[in-house]
C-alpha cells in the first residue's frame, strides 16, 4: 500500500496550462476524489500519477519515493479509463488476465494461478458468468466491472479512476457508487477517483480535491467543502441546488450590515477590525437550504420577494424568487404551498451564510 | 385513372432502369466474356468470328494449363512471394504506423507528406525508380549477393513499394482506435512489442485483411520487377508466353483466367472489410 504526494506540479501543453502548481497529499488507503468541472485538468492530473503524462515541474511521490522519471509499470498503479479501453478482440477473462500475463514471469505466475485468481476478482465484481464473453457482448455496466476488474488483479498500490460511472444510466450509477465504495473498503487500495458530479465525490470520498483551471482551490472532507468552502468557486460546485451568490457592499462595519441588489441585510455578526472596511464589495453566499419561505411575516423577517419558478422534486421543491433585483432559490419542504407569482416573507439564515472578497473569490467568514 | 398511370409511368421506368444496367454490366464485362470465350475456343486465335466457334467448344486450354509444369511452379513461387510480403508488411509497416498515430517526433509530418506524394504518384516517377531499382540489383548481385532469381528479395521490393500506401492506411485505422486502449497496456506493464502485435494489431482486423489482400494483390499481379530479377511467379511466366514469335492466344486466356480467379474469390471473400478500410485510407493528417 502507498500515500500519495504531488509537490508543485505543473503541466502544460503548449500554452495551456492544464495542471498548475498543484500539492496534494493523499494518504496511504484514502478514497480521495478530484472533482471539477470538464477541461479543469482532472485527467491531466490523473495521467501525470499514473506516468503517461510527465510533469513539466514538481515531484510526485507514490509511497515515499518520487516516481517522476518511473515507468508506469514499475509505479503500481492501476487506471480505470472513462471508455473502460477493453480489449475488443479478448474475451472477458483475458482481458482481466492480461495484466497478470504481461509480467507473468515477474511475478512468478503460472497460468493455474492466473486462472485463479482472474476467476476469484471476478466473483468479487460479480460477473464470473462473462468470462468467455467479448466485451461487445456486455452492456455498459457489466463493461464498467470488467474494468474495474482489470485494475483490481494485480493488487495495485493505487488504484485510478477516470470518471468511472460517467457512461452509465443514472440508476446504475448510483448502484455502482455503493458497490465501488465497498470494493475500495474490502482491497484497502489508495484511491485516486475523478469526476465532474459533486454527488458522487460527496458520497464517495473521504477527503475531495476541488479544482478550476488547473488548480486546486480547496483539500477537504465533503463536510469541510459544504460547511466551509474557501473559494467562492467551491462553494457554488459543491451542494444542490447550488449556493446562491448575491454581490453587496458593506454599509456598516461595526455590526456587519450588506447593502445588496435592491435589499439589506443586518447580518448582526461582529467582524474583526480590517478584514472589511466601508463601501467594499463583497459576495453574499446562501445556500438554498438556508433560505426559508414564510407566507407571514413573523418576527426578524424583514426580506419580501415573490415566487417565479417552481421546480417539484419529489420530498421537497425548488422555488426561486426574485428579491430585490436578485433572483434566489430556496429548497423548501413541499408541504409549503406557494404559487407562481406570489408574494412570500424570506427567511435567511445568516449564521449559515458566506461572505467572499469579491476580487479574491476567498472566504472572509 | 391517374394512380393506374402513375404505376404503369413505374414499370416503364422499372424496366428502362433495368436494361441500363445489364447494358452498363455487359460493357463491363465485355473483355472479360470475350477472353472467356477465346480461351474455350478449340483454335488458337484471338478473333472471335462464326468460323471460329462451329469449330467447336473445348476445356482443353484449361486443362493442359493446370498440368503445366512451368505454371503450376509459377503459382507455388507467387504464394510464396505473395506470403513472404504480406509477412513483411505486417512486420515491418504495422509498428512504423504505430509510431506515426501515437508518437511525436521530428519529420513526422514531412514524412507523411512524403508517402502521400509517393503513393499518389506513378507513371514517370515508377519507372525512372523501376531503372534504378534494377541497376542497383544488378550490381548488388555483381558483388556476390543473392539477388536475382530470390524471393525473398521480391517480396521486400514490394514491400518497399507498398511502404507509403500501406503506412497511411494503417495509421488512418490506428487513429481511429482510441489511445486508451495502449494506455492500459501500457500502465500494466507491456512491452512495445505486446502492446502493436498483441493488442494493437488484432483490434485491427479490418485493416489488417486489406492489408494482406492489397499485399497479395500486389504481389500476385506484378511481372516487370519479377521478370527483371528472374522471379518465376505465374504473371511473369504469363506475360512471357504472351510475347513471342508465335502466340498461343488460347492458352494465354486460359491461363490468364485462371490467373485471376484467387483474386476474385479474396476481393468477394474480404469485401465487407475493403470498404471499411478504404474509408481511413484517405489522407488525414
Ligand atoms: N494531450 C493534450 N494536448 C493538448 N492539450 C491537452 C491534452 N490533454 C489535455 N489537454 C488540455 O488540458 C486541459 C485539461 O484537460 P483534461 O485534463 O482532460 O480535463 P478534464 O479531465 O478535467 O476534463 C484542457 O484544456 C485540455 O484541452
Ligand atoms: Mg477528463
Amino acid at each position: 500500500m502507498a500515500d500519495v504526494k504531488l509537490r508543485g506540479v505543473t503541466k502544460k501543453f503548449g500554452r495551456v496550462v492544464a495542471v498548475n502548481r498543484v500539492t496534494l497529499d493523499i494518504s496511504d488507503g484514502e478514497f480521495f476524489a478530484i472533482l471539477g468541472p470538464s477541461g479543469c485538468g482532472k485527467t491531466t492530473l490523473l495521467r501525470l500519477i499514473a506516468g503517461l503524462e510527465f510533469p513539466d515541474e514538481g515531484e510526485i511521490l507514490i509511497g515515499g519515493r518520487v516516481v517522476n522519471n518511473l515507468h508506469p509499470r514499475d509505479r503500481d498503479v492501476a487506471m480505470v479509463f472513462q471508455n473502460y479501453a477493453l480489449y475488443p478482440h479478448m474475451r472477458v477473462f483475458d482481458n482481466i488476465a492480461f495484466p497478470l500475463m504481461v509480467r507473468r514471469r515477474e511475478l512468478g505466475l503460472d497460468k493455474e494461478a492466473i486462472r485463479r485468481r482472474v476467476v476469484e476478482v471476478a466473483r468479487v465484481l460479480g460477473i464470473e458468468g462473462l468470462l468467455d464473453r467479448y466485451p461487445r457482448e456486455l452492456s455498459g455496466g457489466q463493461q464498467q466491472r470488467v474494468a474495474l476488474a482489470r485494475a483490481l488483479v494485480r493488487e495495485p498500490k493505487v488504484w485510478l479512476l477516470d470518471e468511472p460511472l460517467s457512461n452509465l444510466d443514472a440508476k446504475l450509477r448510483v448502484q455502482m457508487r455503493a458497490e465501488l465504495k465497498s470494493l475500495q473498503r474490502k482491497f484497502g487500495v489508495t484511491t485516486v477517483y475523478v469526476t465532474h458530479d459533486q454527488g458522487e465525490a460527496m458520497s464517495l470520498a473521504d477527503r475531495i480535491a476541488v479544482m478550476n483551471e488547473g488548480r486546486v482551490l480547496q483539500v477537504g472532507t465533503p463536510d469541510d467543502l459544504y460547511l466551509k468552502p474557501l473559494d467562492i468557486f467551491v462553494a457554488t460546485f459543491i451542494g444542490s441546488p447550488s449556493t446562491n451568490i448575491i454581490p453587496c457592499n458593506v454599509v456598516s462595519v461595526e455590526t456587519l450590515e450588506l447593502e445588496c441588489a435592491g435589499f439589506n441585510l443586518k447580518t448582526g455578526i461582529s467582524l474583526d477590525p480590517g478584514i472589511l472596511k466601508l463601501g467594499d464589495k463583497v459576495y453574499l453566499g446562501v445556500r438554498p437550504e438556508h433560505v426559508e419561505i414564510r407566507k407571514s411575516q413573523d418576527e426578524g423577517v424583514t426580506l419580501k420577494g415573490k415566487v417565479t419558478i417552481i421546480e417539484p422534486l419529489g420530498s421537497q421543491s425548488i422555488v426561486t424568487l426574485s428579491l430585490g433585483s436578485e433572483s434566489i432559490r430556496a429548497l423548501t419542504s413541499r408541504d409549503l404551498k406557494v404559487d407562481v407569482g406570489e408574494d412570500v416573507y424570506i427567511r435567511i439564515d445568516v449564521s449559515k451564510t458566506l461572505l467572499y472578497d469579491a476580487k479574491t473569490g476567498k472566504l472572509l467568514l | 385513372m391517374f394512380r393506374g398511370f402513375l404505376d404503369s409511368m413505374q414499370v416503364i421506368i422499372r424496366i428502362f432502369l433495368t436494361v441500363l444496367a445489364l447494358i452498363l454490366v455487359f460493357a463491363l464485362l465485355y473483355p472479360i466474356i470475350y477472353v472467356v470465350i477465346v480461351s474455350l475456343l478449340v483454335g488458337q486465335t484471338l478473333i472471335i468470328s462464326i468460323d471460329a466457334i462451329r469449330m467447336g467448344l473445348t476445356v482443353d486450354r484449361y486443362l493442359g494449363t493446370i498440368n503445366d509444369p512451368d505454371f503450376v511452379r509459377g503459382v507455388t513461387m507467387s504464394l510464396v512471394v505473395a506470403f513472404l510480403h504480406i509477412v513483411f508488411s505486417v512486420l515491418l509497416i504495422t509498428p512504423a504506423a504505430y509510431a506515426f498515430s501515437r508518437f511525436k517526433f521530428r519529420g513526422k509530418d514531412t514524412i507523411l507528406i512524403l508517402y502521400l506524394i509517393l503513393s499518389q504518384v506513378g507513371g514517370g516517377f515508377g519507372i525512372a525508380a523501376l531503372i534504378a531499382l534494377y541497376v542497383l540489383l544488378v550490381k548488388l548481385n555483381s558483388i556476390g549477393l543473392p539477388v536475382i532469381g530470390n524471393p525473398v528479395v521480391l517480396a521486400l521490393i514490394y514491400t518497399a513499394w507498398a511502404v507509403p500506401f500501406q503506412t497511411w492506411l494503417i495509421k488512418n485505422y490506428f487513429d481511429s482506435l482510441p489511445r486508451e486502449l495502449d494506455e492500459a497496456a501500457f500502465i500494466d506493464g507491456a512491452s512495445w512489442g505486446t502492446i502493436v502485435f498483441k493488442v494493437i494489431l488484432p483490434a485491427s482486423r479490418p485493416a489488417m485483411t486489406v492489408i494482406a489482400l492489397f499485399s497479395f494483390m500486389g504481389a500476385w499481379g506484378e511481372f516487370i520487377i519479377a521478370s527483371f530479377i528472374k522471379v518465376p511467379t505465374v504473371a511473369a511466366y504469363i506475360y512471357q508466353t504472351a510475347a513471342g514469335q508465335t502466340i498461343f492466344w488460347g492458352d494465354f486466356a486460359a491461363r490468364t483466367i485462371l490467373f485471376s480467379i484467387p483474386v476474385v474469390i479474396l476481393f468477394v471473400i474480404a469485401q465487407r472489410y475493403i470498404g471499411e478500410a478504404m474509408r481511413y485510407g484517405a489522407g488525414k493528417l
